[in-house]
């Protein structure tokens, strides 16, 4: 859970806060093919590193390491399952290397989600035209988990006062456990979305064929700036990556 | 001799990253006590019912229920003396038969089979369900699945009943049911706590009010005495019975004394306060009508 809270956007101005969301998106696309296609630690490393102006800049130091603490168990997993099968000093090395890369990638998505309201990334999509359908689902998926992280609880909580407990028993048995969990879970969201359909509707969503915002994305300096340095950091990589046959 | 069901003293608890939701409170609840916990919402009324069966824990402060304390033994543990009936039912109902939704409890305190099918059998009757036990529990109406959950609890017996909000969304017919059933609990020797904002229900039923407000017991007593204090209930942001209201319009005027919450006494206290004389000019006035 705590993990999450890395990826959950917080209304604070900040100037990394204000950047046009396609100019975070584009950041943390490069940033993934880099990751991807360079196994050098350095590297690696490097890119980690380019998360912390946004980390600061934008005053989510303690949200971005809150991340990276739920991290640690998976992080130590990736780590001790590729030492496990190159039990040498190569496999350590490689082993750090892919320990950093995913660290390096969920820093960059933390830092959209952290920084972005769920609104100005759907308005983002629909400029990059997207339609509208598909982004509003995406926003709403997103604006639905904190919904659904309190129905969950008070579910746990009215099957733990039934004397459930999730805890006990084999494998098996804590399988089943959840099903009275799962079942009403799955029975009232289900039910919670038809009613949200119906009073979208009764709202008239749908029916104007093009639709037009109150507010609007468009590109400032300081957008410009990021995307330059960025895209500058990008070829850069990339050119090292061909020139030099860094691995 | 009566012993204490629950203890509370001077409990503090927040949630993560927020400001302190019960900020000190005390109670103490003998066995076959019945009461009403009112305030608004967010005066932290759920918060305090969750810690009577461990579902939450003292930040500060302790609960003990029967004398053992909250932090000590494990909610399932717990469970078994304290039923506790939150105000949702779909946030409970999972089960294909209503049976077997019932069944849920006695399976997890491991009752025997046959115990089983009598005490559901039994419950079902008494809350009025018999006729749908082999139906799907989610195809009940409102009020059946109120029933339905408090029956979830009841079958297993808990010495101590908690029924978060058991009015909302309901009718004056089911309410009135509901009523009955609560009171029924109590005549049998439980002790019995219900959560409710609902002014009017708690007048009908109850005897004695705690009344809370920003994470603190603003007051405890009869219940005629509490929610006709203007004050206190204004300071609760609650609204006082209709009754009261009209009560207090009266004393203007007319000399009104006594316990007026309930209707009967109501008519009393008007017979009274305007003397046989008035009755006598009514009487005739609404003869020559």
């Amino acid at each position: 859970m705590q993990v999450l809270r890395g990826f959950e956007y917080r209304g604070i101005d900040s100037p990394v806060h204000r950047l046009d969301p396609r100019v975070k998106l584009i950041y943390s696309l490069c940033s993934m093919i880099l990751v991807l296609i360079y196994t050098n630690g350095l590297v690696l490393a490097a890119i980690f590193l380019t998360s912390m102006p946004f980390v600061l800049l934008g005053h989510v130091m303690k949200r971005w390491l809150q991340m990276l603490k739920g991290l640690i168990p998976l992080l130590v997993l990736i780590f001790a399952v590729n030492v496990l099968f190159a039990p040498n000093v190569e496999g350590m090395v490689y082993a750090t290397s892919m320990t950093l890369r995913f660290l390096a990638l969920s820093s960059t998505f933390s830092i959209v989600f952290l920084t972005t309201a769920p609104d100005t990334m759907a308005m983002a999509f629909v400029k990059m035209g997207i339609p509208y359908e598909y982004t509003l689902a995406f926003t709403m998926a997103v604006r639905f988990i904190p919904t659904l992280a309190r129905d969950l609880q008070r579910i746990i909580d009215a099957q733990r006062s039934r004397g459930l407990e999730l805890e006990k028993g084999n494998i098996l048995r804590r399988i089943r456990n959840f099903i009275p969990i799962l079942v009403p879970l799955m029975v009232y969201e289900i039910r919670r979305s038809f009613q949200i359909a119906e009073s979208m509707e009764s709202r008239g969503f749908g029916f104007p064929r093009r639709r037009t915002f109150l507010h609007e994305v468009k590109f400032s300096r300081n957008d410009y700036l990021v995307l330059m340095l960025t895209l500058m950091f990008f070829s850069a990589l990339i050119m090292v990556k061909i020139v030099l046959r860094v691995s | 001799m009566p012993s204490k069901d629950i203890e509370i003293k001077n409990l503090w608890f927040r949630y993560e990253e927020g400001d302190w939701v019960l900020k000190g409170i005390d109670l103490e609840v003998e066995e076959g006590e019945f009461i009403a916990i009112m305030g608004e919402n967010g005066a932290g009324k759920t918060t305090l019912v969750k810690h009577l069966n461990g579902l939450l824990k003292p930040l500060k402060g302790y609960v003990k229920i029967k004398g053992t304390d909250t932090r000590t033994v494990s909610v399932a543990e717990l469970a078994k003396y304290v039923g506790l009936v939150f105000q949702n039912p779909d946030h409970q109902i999972f089960a294909e038969t209503v049976e077997e939704e019932v069944a849920f409890a006695l399976r997890n305190f491991g009752f025997p089979p046959g115990e089983i099918q009598r005490r559901v059998e039994e419950v079902l009757r008494e809350m009025g369900l018999s006729k749908y036990k082999g139906r799907s529990p989610f195809l009940l109406s409102g009020g059946e699945k109120k029933r339905l959950a408090l029956a979830s609890v009841l079958v297993y017996d808990p010495d101590i009943i908690v029924l978060d909000e058991p009015t909302t969304g309901q009718d004056y017919k089911q309410k009135a049911v509901l009523g009955k059933i609560i009171k029924q609990m109590n005549a049998k020797g439980k002790t019995v706590i219900v959560v409710t904002h609902d002014v009017e229900f708690v007048v009908d039923l109850f005897d004695e009010v705690v009344i809370m407000a920003r994470g603190r017991i603003l007051a405890r007593g009869r219940t005629e005495d509490i929610l006709t204090n203007e004050e206190l209930v204004k300071k609760a942001r609650l609204v006082m019975p209709q009754l009261a209201e009209a009560a207090m319009y009266l004393e203007d005027n007319i000399r009104f004394k006594g316990n007026y919450l309930r209707e009967d006494n109501f008519v009393k206290c008007i017979i009274s306060a305007l003397g046989e004389d008035v009755l006598g000019e009514l009487n005739a006035g609404s003869a020559r009508l």
